[in-house]
């Protein structure tokens, strides 16, 4: 007998209809897989055979052909356990054929016949229903992923025996709206959370000032100073001044999310991302790869923050690799001649020391020699330097300070998380109309044109830009910079015209090379 | 080839034979009168003076059939390097009088002139940023007042001296641990090019000779050797700087220290030297207080030409020090900017630092530092790191 049960592969962020046909007939007892398979998806072999003998089933010995189609694409990940069950079970008879071709099938067996979770289940649903399928069958465990899409049924399972029971309308299946109605106690609990405050970081007031002009206008930025000053405590608050998430960012993330399977049991994601790899990170983590293709840490940091902590630690070819996404907002890898996509719409957040005892210029404590320190700089190339608009130091803190805290310290008050917020909310609703008829949405993206229009210059700010060029080395490409910082200070501001504070306030934020 | 080559070149020969040193050149030369007459020796005299070993005497009976040195010699003097002898007229004075004189200098440019006043301005290369600017500064004014300053073309308070005296257009002569041709560190390479222009870079080593540690403590004897005085700028307890201070003391030179921190560890060597007492120098005037600067002025105040030409080159190369350029807004923001000056020292402070002590804000705070940073009375030595340099 011959069946055909449908399934989804994932290509990317996007994904793939595959159809799985099944014949089972007479010759030698053999089970055979063709149609491009990874290893993972030929090993299924095995564990369906004893799945399906686990869940109480003996299968007459035949000879069984599965195809995966179309051929030509590479199908990988471990979805396709249930499906080929299915298809093997259909072909010898046991189960009904007629639902089989309105539905899509996901899953992976384990060999006492219960269903896993596999990645990218939202992915491979909203195919599905764009495809125009009735159904979805997942693993009960990933249903939550499903409750987003419209216009199809998705449908939670948990063993074999209930896939077979619903496709002989014996049972029914969980439906996610019912699972998202019985989960929703749970998730108020989870809301109480505690959300990170800038008042929490002690001094740093410059600091604080530069991390509130990078995240009004989206500027990469790069802390320097000591280890143990709140470099990492100011990355982390960073993403919470940030307006929150719309709609379809929300949908983006989740699919990323979703086919990294870093989900882990949220339904959608709702906050803005924190990624903080390891200074040991490769390429291939950072920008994405792997055996079977995942979103690298760019991605998964797309919308939100991607803090590279000991940034000039990272290996050279690592950062490096960030040029093109760091442009682009997008990161192309190329997999057996095709192309993935990938977003990686990421503000940088970098911290370094400024040498490698972390203590210049303070010579009582740093003995590293002038060559140590300026060639511990460049490990950062300039083409990536090029790319953080701002730049700032974080001194030590006095033991003192935090000792003696008292509430009614002054000067730090303004810059708790919620007066930065409404800050960045203005610059906000400025740049959106001023961006309302270009493609860009925020300063930090400006480029050339787009400066000496949205940039103009007084006469006296235009005299300090003419001496700066002068004393201080300026390039052309360093004078851009600064205008997109002074743009970004002067919308906090609520200014319409760029001045000379603004300006001056950009220049201190300048690079170090 | 019929050339009379000169005391200079037999000079040059003997020294650069394998295996014979310094000591046995010049017990030699002391001996037979001057190179030439040693080259012109006869072997078994020689064997039975009993100052050069048989191994030294195959490798000088060698050398003096082999042609090569006169090619490269001549190959040189043609790369610009020229070679002076202790023989030689043009040897400085200065450097007879130490022990262990050089028995030549390799020299780019020229060495420094016996009628000018010189002073040696040492320190470690770790220094701090006011280290630094005070080498700059106390060699920038002494260029001006027609004093040379040697240094040793390292990095840190070498090149701070080199670089200030270069910048109102004075005379600086750098020794160096390495060939003249080497330029050690790398990152001075615009120092030694400029350099060579109008002072000297001097050597006692052969061009390619590689900077290896150990040739540094002995050249620092040259650097104080062809000093009248010898500052020293910011020291460590143990370094090289203190190395030269003890030659210098040993060659009957002046010293003098630039005060530091009492805590500061890149000080603690002059701070040691003032204790045990060394003059102190806090600005380039004081320089004066030395009896070599008061004899050298006092013989100097009859002929003021050299002095002349000194301050034509600095209007040449603009009077770094006279020329500010002026920022607009100078005068909305003069409390401020008065303000946030005197919180600034030469010892860098942080934006932090200085919001906390003036008690402005952020914006204030950083517009006044560019402001003072564009009319050249702060600089930034560190990100947002800052110290004043008027």
């Amino acid at each position: 007998m011959y069946s055909e049960v449908y399934s989804v592969t994932l290509a990317g962020l996007d994904a793939c209809i595959v159809k799985v046909e099944t014949d089972a007939g007479d010759g030698l007892p053999s089970f055979e897989m063709s149609g491009c398979l990874a290893a993972q998806v030929t090993e299924a072999r095995e564990r369906v055979r004893v799945a399906v003998k686990n869940s109480g089933i003996i299968l007459r010995p035949q000879k069984i052909m599965v195809n995966i189609s179309p051929a030509d694409i590479r199908k990988a990940g471990n979805g396709f356990d249930l499906p080929v069950a299915a298809g093997i079970l259909a072909a010898d008879g046991i189960i009904k054929t007629d639902m089989l071709e309105s539905s899509v099938i996901i899953g992976e067996l384990s060999l006492d016949g219960s269903v896993n979770a596999v990645r990218g289940i939202i992915n491979c649903v909203a195919k599905a229903a764009q495809m125009g399928f009735k159904r979805c069958i997942v693993p009960l465990c990933n249903i939550c992923e499903g409750e987003h899409i419209e216009g199809i049924e998705v449908l939670g399972v948990d063993s074999l025996k209930q896939l077979i029971g619903y496709f002989n309308g014996e049972s029914e299946l969980i439906d996610a709206i019912d699972a998202k109605k019985s989960r929703e106690h749970d998730v108020i609990h989870m809301k109480n959370e505690t959300c990170p405050d800038f008042a929490d970081i002690t001094g740093q007031i410059t600091a604080k000032r530069a991390s509130l002009i990078a995240a009004a206008g989206h500027h990469n930025i790069c802390y320097m100073g000591i280890p143990g000053t709140g470099k990492t405590m100011m990355a982390k608050r960073i993403s919470t001044i940030m307006l929150p998430l719309n709609e379809s960012e929300k949908m983006e993330l989740t699919r990323i999310y979703s086919a990294a399977g870093k989900l882990e049991g949220r339904s959608i994601i709702e906050e803005r991302p924190v990624r903080c790899p390891n200074y040991n990170t490769t390429k291939a983590v950072m920008l994405g790869g792997g055996v079977v293709l995942s979103p690298g840490e760019i991605t998964l940091a797309d919308k939100g923050i991607l803090f590279l902590d000991e940034f000039n630690e990272f290996a050279s070819a690592v950062i490096d690799s960030l040029r093109t996404p760091l442009e682009e907002h997008i990161i192309r890898i190329v997999r057996g001649s095709k192309e993935y996509i990938y977003p990686a719409d990421f503000m940088l957040v970098a911290a370094m020391n400024p040498c490698r005892c972390g203590y210049y210029p303070d010579r009582n404590r740093c003995s590293c020699t002038e060559h140590d320190i300026k060639r511990y700089m460049s490990r950062v190339s300039k083409p990536i330097w090029d790319r953080i608009d701002i730049c700032t130091h974080m001194g030590m803190i006095d033991a003192r300070d935090i000792l003696y805290e008292s509430d009614a310290d002054k000067s730090s008050d303004f810059y708790t998380t919620a007066n930065m917020k409404k800050c960045v909310k203005t610059a906000y609703d400025i740049q959106k109309e001023r961006f309302s008829n270009e493609n860009i949405e925020f300063n930090s993206q400006m480029n050339e044109k787009h400066v000496k229009k949205y940039c103009r210059l007084g006469q006296a700010e235009k005299r300090i830009m003419e001496t700066a060029f002068e004393r201080l080395n300026l390039t052309v490409r360093g004078y851009h910079k600064v205008l997109k910082t002074a743009r970004t200070i002067a919308d906090i501001e609520g200014e319409e015209c760029i001045n000379a504070g603004h300006l001056s306030e950009a220049f201190s934020y300048r690079n170090p090379l | 080839m019929k050339k009379i080559y000169n005391e200079d070149y037999y000079m040059y020969r003997l020294c650069n034979i394998k295996g014979i040193g310094r000591a046995s050149v010049r017990k030699l030369v002391d001996f037979f009168g001057s190179a030439y007459n040693v080259s012109k020796a006869d072997i078994n005299i020689l064997k039975k003076l009993g100052i050069l070993n048989g191994r030294q005497i195959d490798e000088f009976a060698f050398s003096m059939k082999n042609k090569d040195s006169i090619y490269k010699y001549e190959d040189m003097i043609k790369n610009g390097c020229n070679w002076i002898s202790i023989n030689n007229n043009n040897y400085p004075e200065r450097l007879h009088n130490i022990d262990d004189a050089p028995l030549g200098l390799y020299c780019r440019g020229n060495l420094p002139p016996d009628d000018r006043l010189s002073v040696a301005i040492i320190g470690s290369r770790n220094c701090s940023s006011y280290g630094r600017r005070m080498a700059y500064n106390l060699a920038e004014s002494f260029a001006a007042d027609n004093i040379q300053v040697i240094s040793g073309l390292a990095a840190g308070i070498d090149a701070a001296a080199h670089r200030g005296c270069l910048a109102s257009g004075g005379y600086t002569y750098a020794v160096l641990g390495c060939g003249t041709d080497v330029c050690y560190p790398y990152e001075n390479l615009d120092i030694y090019k400029n350099i060579i222009k109008t002072g000297g870079v001097i050597s006692e080593y052969p061009p390619n000779t590689r900077p290896d540690a150990w040739r540094f403590p002995e050249r620092n004897r040259i650097i104080s050797g062809l000093a009248d005085i010898v500052i020293v700028v910011e020291a460590a307890q143990r370094s090289g700087a203190m190395i030269t201070v003890d030659q210098a003391l040993e060659q009957n030179r002046e010293v003098m220290a630039v005060p530091g921190r009492a805590d500061d560890i890149c000080s603690q060597g002059c701070n040691e030297l003032i204790k045990t007492g060394a003059m102190v120098i806090t600005k380039p005037e004081d320089i004066w207080q030395c009896s070599a600067a008061a004899l050298w002025k006092e013989k100097n105040k009859n002929n003021k030409i050299n002095k002349h030409t000194n301050t034509d080159i600095k209007a040449l190369n603009g009077g770094n020090g006279n020329k500010k350029p002026v920022c607009p807004t100078v005068n909305l923001l003069a409390t401020e900017k008065k303000l946030v000056y005197s919180v600034l020292c030469l010892h860098p402070k942080d934006t932090d630092e200085i919001i906390n002590e003036t008690g402005l804000n952020v914006s204030t705070v950083m517009q006044t530092l560019l402001l003072l940073q564009l009319e050249g009375c702060v600089e930034e030595v560190a990100k947002n790191c800052y110290i004043r340099i008027k």
